[in-house]
């Protein structure tokens, strides 16, 4: 290798991304690092009072909301036929895939003996207990993500039997991840079900497990169209599609993004009708809640509409962004800021700058990993080798 | 005022009902705009 070949390998490797992404990660492993030695005390502000905090609200909470794209527009495209969808389910996927890697990491973070994570599968007897039912769904769902992210990956390796073997399972694991998903997605809310006392009224509801079940749906659809256009702009040369086909895309994602919204508006406004909470909203809380309802669900919805009906991407992406943010909301809410509401204030919970730090490094590490696979794999564009597979 | 069990879920039930009834026949207006536009293409 000659010198300056050398040197444009130095400066290829130290770009501004790669250098910012290299802080971030080497402060989260020094963090992790001082976590798992000396314990949670030293890294998080969890307590025996607030044992849930930043890494189960965001990296397991919103995380596997989030990362509901997979399920949503693999189900879209191979159950229901909806085939112009089929450009954006292998970003989905590696979406979802890498999504759930880092709440299963998140969660190792968390768990105060991080060695028990099997324990649900060997030694405890609780199939009653939801969190048995969401530690089997995520362990077998992240599973079935990986194998359905192989397909790239076998492309990628030039291994056809193993690529048209795969292929072949597309239908039964496209089944096996709606069904796996409706479950676990629904179960994190239903894990709240035990916490009348906890819960602020306003966000404790019977139906809570369906709130759960339609946002991750909501989620999935607006990371579909952040990562899309994110993933298209940084690998605009791998791109097959045409920026029409792109554009219409979004704008049906769109469309489905407004229903989705519209009727998890609809399900909540009913559940506080069922619970007679109504006078609740003319307090301090209320006015928490009503801007998580009305700015994260009900502004997102219209303009989830209005992008479709007027064909504006623009639009499109903003409420994508609403709507991510107001999932996000939603599971800090229920995790912790809505979460021991009673409890005076100097015992409230508010993450530590470590835990904001592993957070970051979590959605960094997963960028990063994303970034890998899509400059060598065939996520972006389909492989010339496997026309037929497609 | 609810004085029984019956009285509190005969007034959520009873209002529930009137809400989902709202909600679908907003849930009509509400597909007619976002569609409406689709069948001039």
């Amino acid at each position: 290798m000659s010198a300056a070949s050398g040197n444009d390998g130095r400066r290829g490797l130290f770009t501004p991304f790669n250098v910012v992404a290299g802080i971030i990660l080497i402060g989260g492993a020094i963090i992790l690092a001082v976590r798992f030695t000396t314990g949670l005390a030293s890294t998080t502000n969890l307590s025996n009072t607030n044992p849930w905090g930043l890494w189960i609200g965001f990296d397991v909470m919103a995380g596997v909301a989030l990362a509901a794209g997979g399920f949503v527009i693999s189900s879209a495209v191979f159950l229901f036929g909806m085939k112009e969808y089929r450009p954006v389910v292998r970003p989905a996927l590696l979406t979802g895939f890498l999504g759930y890697s880092l709440v299963v990491i998140g969660l190792l973070a968390d768990l105060g003996r991080p060695w028990r994570l099997p324990f649900p599968f060997i030694k405890q007897a609780g199939p009653t207990s939801p969190l048995f039912e969401v530690s089997l769904c995520v362990a077998l769902y992240l599973t079935t993500l990986f194998v359905e992210t192989t397909p790239a990956i076998f492309e990628w390796l030039g291994l056809k039997w193993w690529r048209r073997l795969v292929g072949q399972m597309t239908i039964v694991l496209t089944v096996f991840g709606l069904i796996l998903s409706t479950m676990h997605q629904s179960t994190l809310g239903a894990m709240y079900m035990v916490t009348p006392t906890k819960l602020h009224p306003l966000w404790y509801s019977s139906q809570i497990p369906v709130q759960f079940f339609i946002s991750a749906i909501a989620a999935g659809i607006a990371m579909i169209i952040i990562e899309g256009w994110i993933s298209h702009r940084a690998f605009h040369d791998q791109v097959q599609i045409t920026d029409d086909e792109f554009r219409n895309i979004n704008y049906g994602l769109a469309k489905g993004g407004a229903v989705v919204l519209a009727t998890y508006f609809a399900v909540k406004v009913v559940a506080l009708a069922l619970d007679n909470e109504w006078s609740l909203l003319t307090t301090g809380w209320g006015a928490w809640y009503l801007v998580e309802m009305i700015g994260f669900v009900l502004a997102p919805c219209l303009l989830f509409a209005v992008a479709h009906r007027e064909k504006n991407l623009a639009m499109a992406r903003a409420a994508a962004g609403l709507t991510v943010a107001g999932v996000v909301l939603n599971r800090f809410n229920v995790t912790f800021i809505a979460f021991n509401w009673t409890v005076p204030q100097a015992m409230r919970y508010a993450p530590a700058w470590t835990e904001v730090w592993v957070t970051v490094s979590l959605i960094t590490l997963g960028v990063v990993v994303f970034k890998w696979f899509a400059a060598r794999m065939p996520i972006m564009y389909d492989h010339p080798d496997y026309p037929a597979l497609h | 005022m609810f004085f029984t069990l019956f009285d509190f879920l005969t007034h959520t039930k009873g209002v529930t009902y009137v809400l989902v009834g709202i909600f679908l026949l907003l849930f009509l207006s509400f597909w007619r705009f976002l569609t409406e536009r689709e069948a001039d293409r």
